[in-house]
């Protein structure tokens, strides 16, 4: 298949999954660091069940070299994946080991949060046909920007942006084992200061509303993707400061959006080269 | 929800004060440290940690126990459900010598592992703890 934008495209946001991947293993989880822990608790989501139900997470992590054969194939998976994007078992593969990876990890870390754009990434991967892969992108697309902008909606919605204290009340959990073991410094002290000074932490919680918010301007042209991507890495970059919520495991979701412009005109259209593309697969 | 693009989090604020909570291991009186590791080991080691108390304080249950028992009250779905969807009672003491080994610490028969609530409260003078207590406590030996 000739190289186009989409493939290029996919090639830098995997490299960016593998980057996370790599950083999130290097850092002492996955797959194998964790066998042994059998404690887990799963949510409401009926598709986190599915792998539990098939019992894959306990034969994986009951076994140390089959945990270790997993996070290599993760790797492995994503480097075949960026050489080749457009072969559809290598995508399925993929994203299985990827959906597998974040609903094991998930489930013993407790906390299911901000990092879903670990697999959803590669859900336009799974198709055969060059025009499903496109109208996957794109219903990607608006998974992110509801996603994001749900945030800052609901937020409205709960009444939260009318509460000067919010983020400071928020915020008083945020870093209590650093005080614990006494491994303080200047973000602790930044801390101490949002939390005793609700007007600069109501300042910052309404501006990333506003990041949040930003999304919305996405339902209506793609022309302001790029600043889109800028904004939500802006507010994660935020919140990794201020909350220790860091964004590892969601960046590749996130920068879809500055190619989305390479895929699609900012009308909404396919670009020329890849209107060709799909005319040849579908004439 | 993985695939239904909704997301509440931190539209609500549960506490309404300037207080927390946050549990610690302490291997033979001295604490786990855990701050110091890269961001996800330590995200996992707080986490998982908070997730052992809960579970521990709620007499061997997690969420998805009250979850089941409300949403599938037919027995024979619910039994499978849960026997499937739940961990059911794990062995506590392999459960922290797999924490304290992840948290980088080597432990051995005879050591005394606690764990530990802390509550504290953030003001002006900054952070002060208001209360600690044991959630529970064991000794490890060979035979567990």
């Amino acid at each position: 298949m000739q190289e186009n934008s989409f493939i290029n495209s996919y090639r830098y946001i995997l490299g960016i999954l593998l980057a996370e991947i790599i950083i999130i293993q290097v850092s002492g989880v996955s797959f194998h660091a964790i066998t042994g822990n059998a404690l887990f608790s799963l949510n409401v989501d009926p598709f986190t069940w599915l792998p539990f139900i098939a019992a894959i997470p306990k034969f994986i992590l009951q076994r140390y070299p089959v945990a270790l054969a997993f996070d290599l194939c993760m790797v492995t998976g994503i480097i075949f994946l960026i050489l080749k994007p457009m072969r559809q078992l290598r995508g399925i593969v993929v994203f299985l080991l990827m959906f597998l990876f974040y609903v094991t990890l998930m489930s013993r870390h407790i906390h299911w949060n901000f990092q879903v754009g670990m697999f959803l990434i590669l859900f336009p991967l799974c198709f055969r046909a060059y025009q499903a892969k496109l109208f996957a992108f794109e219903a990607l697309r608006f998974f992110l920007l509801f996603f994001y902008a749900s945030a800052g909606f609901l937020k409205i919605v709960y009444g939260a942006y009318l509460k000067s204290d919010h983020l400071s009340h928020l915020l008083v959990g945020q870093f209590g084992p650093y005080f614990i073991e006494g491994n303080t410094g200047w973000r602790t002290q930044l801390h101490l200061l949002l939390v005793n000074t609700p007007a600069l932490s109501y300042g910052l919680f309404i501006g990333s509303m506003a990041l949040e918010l930003f999304a919305f301007t996405g339902f209506f042209t793609k022309k302001f993707d790029p600043f889109i991507a800028m904004a939500l890495l802006l507010f994660h970059l935020a919140n990794w400061v201020i909350m220790d919520i860091a964004p590892f495991g969601q960046i590749a979701f996130v920068c879809l959006l500055f190619f989305s412009k390479s895929i699609f005109n900012s009308d909404g259209h396919l670009t020329a080269t890849l209107q060709q593309q799909v005319d040849l697969e579908h004439p | 929800m993985s695939f239904f693009p909704y997301n509440a989090m931190y539209s609500v604020d549960f506490y309404r004060n300037n207080s927390g909570e946050t549990y610690a291991l302490k291997l033979n009186n001295q604490l786990l440290h855990i701050t110091r590791n890269w961001y996800w080991k330590k995200d996992f080691l707080e986490t998982s940690l908070r997730g052992f108390a809960h579970y521990i304080e709620d007499s061997n249950r997690v969420f998805m126990d009250h979850y089941l028992d409300y949403k599938f009250p037919n027995p024979a779905i619910h039994g499978y459900l849960r026997e499937k969807l739940t961990p059911g009672i794990i062995k506590r003491n392999d459960w922290v010598k797999w924490y304290a080994s992840f948290a980088g610490n080597d432990k051995i028969s005879g050591d005394t592992i606690v764990l530990i609530k802390y509550a504290y409260q953030i003001s002006n003078s900054g952070f002060q703890l208001t209360d600690s207590s044991i959630i529970w406590k064991t000794i490890l030996d060979a035979g567990k």
